[in-house]
């Protein structure tokens, strides 16, 4: 018994770790590119309402993913115009954006489902279902851990080797990385910085929107008001936390992921009929978990050289 | 040899925004296989005609000709399409990334997926071929300045460059590097390569070059060989009908003058650990200007940050007016009497983004009069910074605009003027006139010799060595961390300061 | 012209082009929503009629209405001001909000038989100090450890909610409700209504009139303030100016601390008379859009939270009148910061025109 309950919270972990992985991935590739996102809150956000409302009204969850992913492209565009041709501060723009995807999103629900029309919540019905891995899911404890879930987290995983190659491996992670240390400098040496930082931006919006997705039509099946409840922000600590490292910050997130899975369990036992443990310090176990990660481990350190400094080309 | 033209500009004219103009009408060219020595004091405009050719700066007027082909260069990219590559003073490289990565960085042929094993292997073969030792899998960081020096070169070689312009390149060598230089130059050109060398120094192009072609305030004066003229000539032509700058002698003779700064054995971190400053003593008098000499990163930074309060000293003393300013904070040495003009002017000597008036006020805000029990005297701030921007004739539309308005030129005499209308027993002035327009230069020179007149003590640190043969009183060269040499100026020559600057031994002392 | 030295008109022009960015960018946000209430199937002109005019300033009660909204609003973004000037990014406050609340009620219901103003002044006061205990957290480690502030304040929020949301359902629980809410203040302790009839309440005269006076004051008299803006616009040259950058970061955070604790014990104090989960819908992240809208400058930003106070306000007769859903205050807050962000490369073409070109 107590063997199956290990085994099923740690399979809940690797589930609710899936979007922070996938949003985690993208905002490493800004950030090593010189660009600090607070606005991957919001993009979540909005990938989270979006895939939710085309799920709802086309009853395919692909279809859904692949509007959380336009979505979030088109508002990592907007922040990309803002901060990398504008060159706007990138924190005010990031806070704005998110802001904008709180208050964008709040409304446009109400607007579509009415004001508390139903007691019980819109939500979707065709939910991801898990492909398990032929062989591979039957391998004791790790088969159902890892190898029966669903496909986004099969690409959430491989996505942070994936990255980690592509930074370290290729020509184009090479420019990221100068970008991200010197824009000058590699400007002058044939570097597009514009383009890769627009590039990059795409591709967090993307995964961005797919992270909210999830949220909304795999894990919850519905969408609430600011879902992603700070899952943005954590992300990037989570990435400070990893050093911009893609496997450092896969442990961080997996720590907030196992705490999440762990409060929604001792919330679900029998544990909090006791009066000794109210259910929200339950909830609030990820959050504490996260701040004293930052508190240990998280002083003074230094991310990329150029990380949230506006670059204005002199030619 | 030969001597086929490689490059050929004409006409060039170069006018920055600022209304500084550089190149007034340019001619210069470049045979292959040869060293051509581009020679002219601080500027002339050799730097900004070399920028031209390699594509980092656009010229206003006149044509460039590759190999006989007209060419319009928009980019360093452009440039180095063409053959043309050129290391610069301040180093393009990136420092977290390896040597390997450095050099292939950018190449618009480079395949999506790296090959570093190749590329390790071609650097370690060129750097054979030219005797530039270098480990392609170290970081830059852990590189020194002649090694980060050589990974520029081989960048260029490795992207088949065969102009290559050096831009004073040995102002950061120590002298067995500046040698080791000169043999890769002459086994480039040996290869066919050619080579164009800025420097102002004489005796550097009298040495390695084929061809000298001098510029002055933006022209060209002259072109010759170095057989054909001997030092006397070649200074007249640098330095032109020019007589040597005269130094205005101190009004108060030394013996009586107060001592203002004392500094004992004084041995301050760097910032990556390590001493950067190795045990410095000296002494500066009021009305006395003591002038430090010596190349970028001799720990003329580390020392002038210890006296200013802004680093840790790790042993030794600060005597300030007589007293122990060791570990005291900023503001009250500020109070004290300090003032400072830093070399990173829009860094650190102003908050681009506030007013004039506020910028003005930066060192003296919280002291009467200008603020009594923490509240700011508004009309006080803007009479003190209506009388600097009028004194130390600072150009700007008003005194409210935030200060990123301003020109650098503007900007420094904004600076100059706010440390030097606060009474100040001592002045810290480093590199203050770097980038200025001559105007602006003369200006500021006048003013440090002003207040050394009016009792003031002053502690110049400058790379430019003219600029400290024509100011101090005293002069200290700093070399590795040390003051190597200490001596009242007129008993040491610029060729004896330029030794020790190098780390070498003055014969006969 | 050129060593001209003016007696304030490039002062004036600068502040003009700033209030024309904020104006354009409220301009372009409401054009923007307008869309959206058409596709709800309204007419936008008759929507922004019943917002603004009839909802937000069409009689005494609703103008009352609109300052009740603005007040916590601007507390909050006031103390946002003085933290984003140094450039110290408190996204916290909504937690220090609910934290004073908390704070303000508990004192409130413990302190007995106290003169009411006295029993007032000790439970605002507290209010404060919990909302400033709540932000030295994330300054200090800020401060002291290079932490990133953003990360921790928003963290924070969430412990806070939790921890409001227990002490709701559990030590402070008014045992006779049926919600997570605590039980009723004392009368002697409800903020003392100016007007028999509308919720003019002492908290709004005392936002406006006392406190937006005093850090307009604190940001642009004091040396406190000249160091706050030198921090924010260049910490270099403060430290190179003998400014402790720290002691900064600590005393702007808590001072933005100190308002939104200020603002949630207000609420408790003068509309809620209790403490309830539903203490505030988001000014804490209102007062954000409000900072940046209203310049950090607190005449701006008095401004600014009347504005949203009236979007707020007026939200309810819009949906009343023209059905449109009542989050769109929401929609227009978050259009507003994102275009109140973009429209500075205008105010700036506008100033550089106006001042810096024509001055050659």
């Amino acid at each position: 018994m107590p063997i199956e309950m290990a085994i099923d919270l740690m399979r809940a972990a690797v589930r609710v770790m899936t979007p922070l992985l996938l949003a985690g991935a993208g905002e490493i590739l800004v950030e090593r590119c010189g660009i600090l996102n607070l606005g991957l809150e919001g993009i979540m956000l909005l990938g989270a309402f979006s895939g939710f409302i085309v799920t709802y009204y086309t009853g395919s969850p692909w279809i859904g993913v692949l509007a959380a992913i336009l979505v979030g492209m088109a508002a990592n565009a907007i922040f990309g115009f803002m901060t990398v041709s504008l060159a706007l501060d990138q924190v005010v723009t990031g806070l704005a954006l998110t802001l904008m995807a709180s208050g964008a999103t709040f409304y446009l629900y109400r607007a579509i489902f009415g004001w508390y029309t139903s007691p019980v919540p819109p939500h979707v019905t065709t939910v991801i279902r898990e492909t398990p891995i032929p062989l591979l899911s039957s391998i004791p404890v790790i088969g159902p851990v890892l190898f029966n879930q669903t496909a986004f987290t099969y690409a959430a995983l491989l996505s942070i080797p994936l990255l980690y190659f592509v930074l370290a491996r290729t020509r184009v992670g090479l420019e990221i990385t100068a970008s991200g240390e010197d824009p000058q400098v590699a400007d002058y040496l044939g570097v597009d910085v514009v383009r890769l930082r627009y590039l990059t931006l795409l591709a967090e919006g993307a995964l961005g929107g797919v992270a909210g997705a999830l949220l909304s039509i795999s894990q919850y099946n519905m969408f609430l008001d600011n879902m992603t409840a700070g899952r943005g922000f954590i992300v990037i600590a989570m990435i400070i936390l990893g050093r911009w490292d893609p496997l450092k910050m896969t442990l961080g997130t997996l720590l907030f992921a196992f705490a999440d899975s762990l409060q929604l369990r001792i919330q679900a036992s029998g544990l909090l009929t006791l009066a000794w443990f109210p259910y929200q310090f339950a909830l609030m176990l990820p959050y504490l978990l996260t701040l004293i990660a930052l508190v240990i481990v998280g002083r003074g350190v230094k991310g990329p050289a150029s990380l949230g400094k506006p670059y204005k080309r002199l030619r | 040899m030969g001597t086929e033209e490689v490059v050929l500009m004409k006409g060039i004219v170069k006018v920055y925004p600022g209304g500084v103009v550089a190149n007034r009408g340019v001619d210069f060219d470049l045979r292959r296989g040869e060293i051509h020595a581009l020679l002219g004091e601080n500027g002339a405009g050799k730097t900004t005609l070399m920028k031209i050719l390699a594509g980092c700066l656009r010229p206003d007027e006149g044509e460039i000709y590759v190999k006989g082909r007209k060419v319009d260069i928009r980019s360093p990219r452009d440039a180095m399409n063409l053959g043309i590559g050129m290391v610069h003073q301040h180093f393009t490289l990136i420092p977290n990334l390896t040597v390997a990565e450095n050099i292939i960085l950018g190449m618009s042929d480079l395949p999506h997926l790296l090959n570093l094993e190749e590329a390790k292997e071609r650097i370690r073969e060129l750097s054979e071929s030219v005797g530039l030792k270098v480990d392609p899998e170290a970081k830059i960081d852990q590189l020194s300045a002649g090694e980060k020096q050589r990974v520029e070169i081989l960048r260029l070689l490795y992207r088949n460059a065969d102009v290559l312009i050096f831009d004073e390149p040995t102002s950061i060598l120590a002298v067995p590097e500046v040698e080791a230089l000169f043999e890769t130059l002459r086994s480039m050109v040996e290869q066919g390569k050619s080579v164009v060398f800025v420097t102002h120094k004489m005796w550097e192009a009298l040495s390695i070059s084929d061809r000298i072609t001098v510029m002055r305030k933006g022209r060209v004066v002259a072109r010759v060989k170095p057989e054909e003229v001997d030092d006397k000539e070649l200074v007249a032509l640098v330095v032109g009908e020019r007589v040597a700058p005269t130094r205005v002698e101190r009004a108060k003779p030394k013996e009586t003058a107060e001592e203002i700064l004392r500094v004992e054995n004084l041995r301050v971190e760097g910032d990556r650990g390590g001493l950067a400053v190795k045990g410095v003593s000296f002494t500066v008098h009021e009305g006395e200007i003591f002038g430090i000499a010596g190349i970028e990163g001799n720990g003329q930074k580390e020392l002038v940050e210890a006296i200013t309060g802004l680093r840790p000293v790790k042993s030794g003393r600060i005597l300030f007016i007589g007293q122990d300013i060791t570990g005291r904070s900023v503001s009250e040495l500020i109070e004290m009497g300090m003032a400072y003009i830093p070399e990173e002017r829009i860094e650190r000597g102003v908050a681009a983004d506030l007013p004039v008036v506020d910028n003005s006020a930066l060192k003296r805000f919280w002291v009467n009069p200008f603020s009594e029990r923490g509240i700011i005297k508004g009309e006080v701030l803007r009479k003190f910074c209506s009388k600097i921007v009028e004194t130390f004739k600072v150009k700007c539309p008003g005194i409210d605009i935030p200060v990123r308005y301003l020109s650098g030129g503007n900007i420094q005499r904004l600076i100059v003027g706010r440390e030097l209308s606060m009474n100040a027993r001592l002045v810290v002035a480093e590199n203050p006139t770097a980038g200025l327009d001559v105007k602006s230069t003369n200006f500021v020179r006048e003013m440090l010799i002003r207040l050394r007149d009016g009792g003031a003590a002053i502690l110049l640190v400058s790379t430019d060595l003219d600029e400290i043969l024509e100011l101090s009183d005293v002069i200290g060269v700093m070399y590795d961390g040390r003051m190597v040499a200490i001596r009242p100026a007129g008993q040491m020559t610029a060729q004896e300061i330029g030794t020790y600057m190098l780390g070498g031994e003055v014969v006969g002392r | 012209m050129g060593d001209s030295v003016d007696g304030g008109e490039s002062l004036m022009a600068l502040r003009l082009s700033r209030v024309l960015g904020s104006l354009i960018a409220i301009g372009l946000a409401l054009l923007t929503a307008s869309l959206f209430i058409g596709l709800a199937g309204a007419n936008p002109v008759r929507a922004y009629y019943y917002m603004f005019v009839k909802g937000a300033f069409g009689n005494s009660v609703t103008a009352v209405e609109t300052l009740v909204r603005a007040t916590p609003i601007l507390l909050v973004s006031l103390g946002l001001a003085v933290a984003f000037t140094a450039r110290v990014w408190n996204i916290g406050a909504e937690g220090q909000l609910y934290m004073g609340g908390l704070v303000a009620a508990w004192v409130g219901l413990s302190l007995g038989g106290l003169p009411s103003s006295v029993g007032l002044t000790v439970m605002l006061l507290s209010s404060a100090l919990a909302g400033a205990a709540w932000a030295l957290i994330p300054a200090v480690l800020r401060a002291k450890y290079e932490i990133n502030e953003i990360f921790t304040t928003v963290i924070m929020n969430y412990i806070a909610l939790y921890l409001v949301s227990y002490f709701l359902t559990g030590p402070l629980r008014d045992p006779v409700s049926q919600f997570p809410e605590s039980p009723t203040l004392p009368q002697s302790l409800w903020m003392p209504r100016l007007v028999q009839g509308v919720r003019l309440h002492l908290g709004i005269l005392v936002a406006i009139l006392v406190i937006t006076p005093i850090v307009h004051f604190l940001r642009e008299k004091t040396t406190f303030g000249f160091r706050l803006k030198l921090v924010g616009a260049n910490p270099e040259a403060a430290r190179y100016s003998g400014t402790d950058i720290g002691s900064i970061v600590v005393l702007s955070m808590l001072i933005s601390g100190l308002l939104a604790g200020l603002a949630g014990g207000i609420e408790v104090s003068a509309i809620q008379h209790k403490m309830r989960m539903e203490l505030s819908p988001g000014y804490g992240f209102t007062g954000i859009a409000v900072a940046l809208l209203g310049n950090l400058n607190a005449v701006g930003v008095l401004l600014a939270s009347i504005f949203m106070g009236a979007v707020i306000n007026g939200s309810y007769t819009m949906h009343r009148m023209a059905h449109i859903p009542v989050g769109m205050a929401y929609l227009i807050q978050g259009l507003v910061i994102v275009f109140a962000v973009a429209s500075e490369p205008i105010s700036e073409r506008i100033f550089r025109k106006e001042v810096v070109e024509s001055a050659d």
